[in-house]
């Protein structure tokens, strides 16, 4: 339905006037002085290996991003084992310690630029599709055809806080849909989610339970887009910052545990 | 403290207890065409006492003796009226227009007032606008302390505060929606209006319910000597009005307004395109009619309709090979309609007692049809509205010159139903979430005079709100003192609490309607307002020239915001857990007018410095931020001349300082969770944003003109108006909005599904460049009328001698 919205709000705005009379030019202006903070950027996953990626941010300049090739990373397991990541290029650090569900995983990053810098996760326990099916003609797409949605039910521990990331891989996008069960207090959660049917006829559905930091990176990484691109005409969304669990840092050290895709059928 | 109130009040009551003998009271009026005449000023001459007229032309003086009226107002001539008869009088009293500037003399300065700017039909009529058709609150906007949101549209900032905290009302009746095509134009058709009085503080005791302003429109009557009506071709649209005598003592005017050529122009562009799937129709229209029955001397009825909507449709192009079609329908805007009865009871006590009725509604219709069958496989409808049934019963009563009372009853029944969904869709729930609540109102003010110098008005206002099982009862102090320095200077003070049990969500930078309101509830509060504020007022060279400085002081909590992220609530029947509630917000300011408004060079000169806040504990981290739309300098300069009976024109330059907006302070890596195509992670560059709001765009400022060429035909003697006008006549490349990419076109680049690095700047899109605009009124008269014929017509029509 908002799609819908946007495209007709997207064509008043181009015929009416902005078309027109619009005008896009640079500006110059000054802003505050931006002190170079690390960031680490680590997604783990159950049943692969830690790798983490080190770089410098830097203020809005023409120069990339430098990476980090000479810190000291260490990892602490579940408090107890501790050891260091080699580096191997790219500012990629990485170790050959296999995630396993349940592991509290700290990091610790020191470099000679900097305070060091300090990350925690944990890797969220697996969880498993109950059912799923495919519902024709729930929603219109800006083409105005008839569209379906994907109807889902997963194991919930209504006891625990719990977050979820829905992946949706068909050969025209990949849709990702977030849901925590904050309001649920049954055994399982009902979910539908819209996608847009495309030339194949199979879907590809893969669940994850995800950690509160990356529940919180993956929503707020989609609000950022929202601000960041801000379609005119159609309303937005003010500029926001990516969530980040980094202490004297920036970026993100969060983690995932995935379920088996499952392939589904799609009526045409 | 006590010792001193009791001081107070003995005082108060020994300056009001000499009550007067008769009473002179009735109505000032317009002699052409009998409409009445808000805010003329009406004196004792011996005793330099005065009244300023209401929204209904009424006044009321009592005397102790033989007494001479002086009335004035602005582009009448002053009119002496000797009182013989010392029994109480009810007397209507025509003005003329023209100006007699030999006979300008001080006027108690007391009846000036604080805290609110008027806006006259001429002023309105004459003020340059971006589409050329005259437009009342661009033409608000010119006033200090008062700010359109942003260039193209009619939402105010009104000293600090919001868009949805101003109260919009037609002859006491409130409006809820007050945009056309997305705030371009606003609903208001200047044909219909009287005048216009805006409240930026110390609001009149009977108003209520918004806290940052009253926008009070009163409505003509309609010619009541002959008829008479216009015709009008616009950029935008095309307008005409009719107005005149039913019988000797009913009148009618009738407005409307629609679009045609914008409205033709998109349908055929979209239609005989070859590039589009889609036939698009946008436009709006709006219809007004307001009756007026004056039972006899003391007792008067008004009947007003008003509808305005704005309208898209979407439908898709089919051909023979189509299987279905689909279409979109869209529309938004207001219904209104009210009943008022005022009635002189007796000389010195008038009451004005209304009802009315208004619906605002936002519609979105989808449907999918399959042709052949001609069956629905689809069919959506999305509704948010809001129903104000609304009574007011005012009662105006004149003790003696130094006591005026006002008290009253407003109740107010009003359903909101911000979610509203039917149809067949899985994906939203159907069904409405509609919340009524009710508001009662009693209120009572006293302007006491206090010796000759110094009036002072004390009001209260008591409201109890009940929505649900949720129940608040409110109490409003209001408080203005006035006092009369010399001849020349007088200087007031006001402070007032206000409370609002309504909320407007919207999205900035939206086209479309997306307006939706939603009720204080127990989990989100009504808003909270004190007000204080502050001000002097010079006259000079016998009243040619004013000059009013004032500063305020205004505090709201209890604010309402979407959450960070939500851009929309109409589709989810859960609104309330997308609403970021407990904001806090301060502003506070200085204004300045000068104007010169007599001869045939009219000047304003108006400026004010503003600085407004806002504090939600989960935006910006908890931490206060700008207010999105606030400007802190805000400067117009207005010129207007008649150069003789043919030309006049105006000139306006406005400069205001670049909005806020939220700087990039920095860049960082981030990390994808969806493998790319290889099916490996893959790491992009993010922006890191730095305090919301803070920093400026650059500063606005844009240059109109406007020239009007008034042609009287000969045969027909009637009156045709070409406006010529220009908007940003420099080519002032405004900013509108500013983002970050690495070219000037339309397409942004995004770093995070190309992968690559690429630099950035920073870009801002201007929207309204220089733009020529052209509009053709015509005037015609009874004499007119009777003759017309289809030969008359066409002569009309194109305007042929």
């Amino acid at each position: 339905m908002l799609k819908y919205s946007r495209l007709w709000s997207l064509f008043i705005l181009i015929l009416i006037v902005f078309h027109l009379f619009s005008c896009r030019k640079i500006v110059q202006d000054e802003f505050d002085s931006f002190t170079n903070l690390i960031t680490i950027n680590a997604v783990l996953v159950e049943g692969d290996s830690i790798k983490v990626h080190l770089t410098f941010s830097d203020e809005l300049n023409d120069l990339p991003l430098n990476v980090i090739a000479d810190a000291q990373v260490e990892v602490v397991i579940n408090h107890l084992i501790i050891d260091t990541l080699s580096y191997s290029g790219n500012g990629i650090y990485s170790i050959d310690y296999i995630c396993c569900s349940g592991d509290n995983i700290d990091i610790h990053v020191i470099t000679a630029q900097g305070k060091p810098i300090f990350a925690n996760t944990i890797i969220p326990d697996s969880t498993n599709i109950n059912a799923t099916s495919i519902n024709d003609n729930v929603w219109i797409d800006n083409e105005g055809n008839s569209q379906p949605a994907l109807y889902m039910s997963i194991k919930n521990n209504p006891f625990v806080m719990e977050y979820f990331e829905v992946m949706l891989y068909s050969d025209t996008e990949s849709i990702s849909f977030l849901m925590n069960d904050e309001n649920s207090e049954t055994d399982f959660l009902e979910i539908q989610i819209p996608f847009k049917k495309g030339y194949s006829n199979s879907l590809t559905v893969e669940l994850r339970a995800v950690s509160f930091s990356y529940y919180e990176y993956v929503r707020t990484y989609k609000l950022y887009l929202e601000g960041r691109y801000p379609e005119f005409g159609i309303g937005t969304v003010l500029p926001f910052n990516i969530y980040s669990n980094i202490d004297n840092g920036l970026g993100i050290f969060c983690a995932y545990n995935p379920s088996y895709p499952i392939q589904l059928q799609i009526s045409n | 403290m006590s010792k001193g109130l009791s001081i107070l009040l003995i005082f108060i009551f020994l300056c009001v207890i000499a009550k007067s003998q008769y009473t002179v009271s009735g109505f000032i009026k317009d002699q052409q065409s009998n409409e009445t005449i808000v805010g003329a000023h009406v004196m004792d001459t011996i005793s330099k006492k005065g009244f300023v007229t209401d929204q209904t032309g009424w006044y009321s003086i009592k005397f102790n003796q033989k007494a001479v009226l002086k009335i004035t107002y602005v582009g009448y001539q002053t009119q002496y009226i000797s009182i013989k008869n010392e029994v109480d009088t009810l007397m209507v009293i025509k003005l003329y227009q023209g100006e007699m500037l030999n006979t300008f003399e001080v006027i108690d300065q007391r009846l000036n007032r604080a805290n609110v700017n008027s806006l006259s039909t001429k002023e309105i009529l004459s003020a340059p606008s971006l589409t050329g058709s005259p437009d009342v609150i661009k033409a608000m906007s010119t006033l200090p302390g008062i700010q359109m949101q942003s260039e193209g549209t009619s939402l105010l900032n009104v000293r600090g505060g919001s868009p949805g905290q101003n109260l919009f009302l037609i002859d006491n009746a409130p409006l809820i929606h007050v945009n056309h095509i997305g705030g371009f134009l606003s609903v208001f058709n200047p044909d219909m209006i009287n005048h216009v009085d805006i409240y930026k503080g110390s609001f009149p005791v009977e108003y209520g319910g918004k806290v940052s302003s009253i926008v009070n429109i009163t409505q003509k009557e309609g010619s009541a000597a002959a008829w008479k009506g216009t015709y009008c071709f616009g950029i935008t649209d095309i307008s005409a009005s009719m107005e005149g005598p039913i019988s000797n003592k009913a009148n009618i005017i009738i407005t409307g307004r629609k679009t045609v050529l914008f409205d033709l122009f998109l349908f055929a562009s979209s239609r005989f395109s070859t590039g589009g799937d889609y036939i698009l129709r946008y436009g709006f229209y709006d219809i007004n009619t307001k009756a007026t029955w004056a039972i006899n001397s003391k007792n008067k009825i008004s009947f007003n309709i008003y509808q305005g909507d704005d309208y898209l449709t979407i439908k898709s192009k089919t051909d023979a090979n189509d299987l279905r079609k689909n279409s979109s329908k869209n529309k938004w805007g207001n219904y209104l309609s009210s009943l008022s009865l005022k009635s002189v009871l007796k000389s010195d006590i008038y009451i004005d007692n209304s009802v009315s009725f208004t619906h605002y509604r936002l519609k979105e219709d989808q449907k999918e049809m399959e042709i052949k069958n001609n069956t629905t496989l689809f069919h959506n409808t999305f509704k948010s509205t809001v129903s104000h049934l609304n009574i007011i019963s005012n009662w105006h009563y004149l003790i003696n010159n130094n006591w005026q009372t006002k008290f009253g009853y407003n109740g107010s029944y009003i359903q909101h139903t911000p979610y509203n969904f039917s149809g067949n869709s899985l994906m939203f729930e159907e069904g409405k979430k509609t919340k009524s609540n009710w508001l009662n109102t009693l209120f009572l003010n006293n302007k006491i005079g206090i010796q000759t110098k110094t009036d002072l008005d004390l009001g209260v206002r008591l409201v109890s709100y009940l929505v649900d099982n949720y129940s608040k009862y409110f109490f409003e102090p209001r408080m203005q003192i006035n006092f009369k320095a010399n001849e020349n200077i007088s200087l007031n003070a006001s402070y007032m609490h206000v409370y609002q049990t309504s909320h407007l969500l919207y999205t900035q930078g939206s086209i479309s309607n997306n307006e939706v309101w939603i009720p204080a509830t127990e989990n989100i509060p009504a808003i909270f307002s004190k007000h204080t504020s502050i001000g002097i007022h010079f006259d000079l060279f016998k009243n040619i020239y004013s000059f009013d400085l004032s500063g305020y002081y205004k505090s709201m909590t209890q604010l309402a915001s979407f959450k960070e992220g939500i851009i929309d609530i109409k589709s989810d029947m859960n609104w309330e857990e997308l609403v970021e509630t407990d904001g806090i917000g301060y502003s506070y300011g200085i204004e300045f007018l000068f104007k010169k408004v007599f001869g045939k060079t009219n000047f304003q000169l108006s400026y004010d410095y503003s600085y407004s806040i806002r504090k939600f504990n989960n935006i910006n981290q908890g931490i206060y931020f700008v207010y999105d739309y606030n400007r802190p300098h805000n400067l117009s300069i207005q010129v207007g001349r008649s150069l003789n009976k043919k030309w006049s024109f105006n000139v306006l330059w406005v400069f205001q300082s670049g909005m806020p907006y939220t700087p990039v302070i920095g860049r960082q890596m981030s990390i994808s969770t969806v493998p790319n195509s290889d099916g490996e992670i893959y790491y992009f560059e993010t922006l890191i944003y730095g305090e919301r709001n803070s920093a400026r765009m650059r500063d606005y400022h844009r240059l109109d003109i406007a020239f009007q060429y008034t042609k009287p035909t000969k045969k027909r003697k009637m009156k045709s108006v070409w406006t010529f006008g220009v908007y940003n006549l420099y080519n002032r490349k405004n900013p509108n909005i500013y983002y970050f990419n690495n070219n000037a076109t339309n397409e942004i680049y995004k770093p995070d599904l190309n992968g690559d690095f690429k630099p950035l700047d920073l870009y801002q899109l201007s929207l309204f460049p220089i733009i020529p605009n052209i509009s053709y009124k015509v005037y015609f008269n009874a004499t007119d009328f009777n003759k017309l014929s289809l030969k008359t017509l066409k002569k009309w029509l194109l305007l042929e001698n």
